[in-house]
């Protein structure tokens, strides 16, 4: 997300009377909340993958293995 | 604006009413009527000289026929005297003796009332008023004024009775075109009926409601999925700065 660049359009466009009162804040307000959000959700995404890893280290490595609907690679 | 209503008003100063002459003229008049009365009666006693038996034939033939024309005549001046007034009683137009007085003196104070009032509306109306291009049409109003202005200006230093036609006519002209240019220029400043500003205002308008669906609405309502999100951020940005280019452009 080019948040810099949006920045500078919507500050244009609110000089020139193409956006109310409040619309630029609030739009600014939901990129930067739902950029939080994404870095919450990778940050978790990254831990799993740690516990993982320490989880499935003794597993052969290399290979797709399938135990039920679940299915496990460890990379070599 | 000054000089304008001190000229206007100066004839107040002035007493149209001459005493002199009038003491004069009423002085004439008695002379005047004396003398008609005298005439009368040389008539008559004229008449009664006729009956006499000394006169002689042809003098007699002949004041006869005097006698007999002025009765004739006097009989006619009555009836015509009293067809004058009667037609002069009709023609009278609100105490003026005929119409183009009346509008002569009513045309011009008229004009100048329209004018005050012209005034009055701009100052009642200055806020929604687009002065900057309205003044575009002040040179084509003061021209108009000027013409009209000068017909009678002219004919005040002028020693004939009558504004002369010739003078009368293309002061019209010139008059009427220059008003019709001016109008035209004032009534489409006024009120700011330029088309191009209610156009663009109308643009204006539209885009922002557009912005604000796809800017808050959207995102308020919950429309757009959580997973979502991102790739709608992201469309949006384009958006905003395509909008921007085509703006700047």
């Amino acid at each position: 997300m080019k948040s810099k660049k949006t920045k500078k359009d919507l500050d244009e466009l609110s000089e020139k009377g193409l956006l109310d009162d409040g619309i630029r804040d609030s739009y600014i307000g939901k990129i930067s909340q739902y950029k939080e959000k994404l870095n919450k959700l990778k940050k978790e995404v990254d831990e799993r993958e740690q516990k993982n890893l320490e989880r499935f280290k003794n597993l052969p490595k290399g290979r797709l293995l399938q135990f039920g609907e679940f299915q496990i690679y460890v990379s070599p | 604006m000054l000089t304008g209503v001190i000229a206007a008003m100066s004839q107040l100063f002035t007493s149209p009413f001459m005493v002199d002459v009038e003491q004069i003229r009423k002085e004439h008049k008695g002379a005047r009527n004396h003398r008609d009365l005298d005439r009368v009666a040389s008539v008559k006693l004229l008449n009664d000289f006729i009956q006499l038996e000394s006169v002689p034939d042809s003098l007699r033939i002949k004041a006869q026929n005097l006698v007999k024309s002025h009765s004739i005549h006097e009989a006619k001046s009555e009836k015509l005297y009293k067809e004058l007034t009667s037609l002069k009683k009709s023609k009278k137009v609100k105490g003026f003796k005929n119409i183009n007085l009346f509008l002569a003196n009513f045309g011009n104070p008229l004009f100048i009332f329209v004018t005050g009032l012209l005034f009055i509306f701009l100052y009642r109306f200055r806020k929604n008023i687009d002065w900057k291009n309205l003044v575009k049409s002040f040179p084509y109003i003061g021209l108009m004024y000027l013409f009209v202005s000068l017909v009678y200006l002219i004919w005040v230093f002028n020693p004939r009775r009558e504004i002369e036609f010739g003078y009368y006519i293309t002061g019209i002209l010139f008059a009427s075109i220059f008003a019709v240019i001016g109008l035209k220029k004032l009534l489409m400043h006024l009120f700011k009926i330029n088309n191009i500003d209610i156009e663009k205002e109308k643009l204006l308008k539209a885009i922002r409601i557009l912005f604000k669906q796809l800017l808050k609405t959207n995102f308020d309502k919950g429309f757009v999925k959580e997973e979502k999100i991102g790739d709608y951020i992201e469309t949006s940005n384009e958006t905003i700065s395509k909008v921007n280019r085509e703006i700047k452009s």
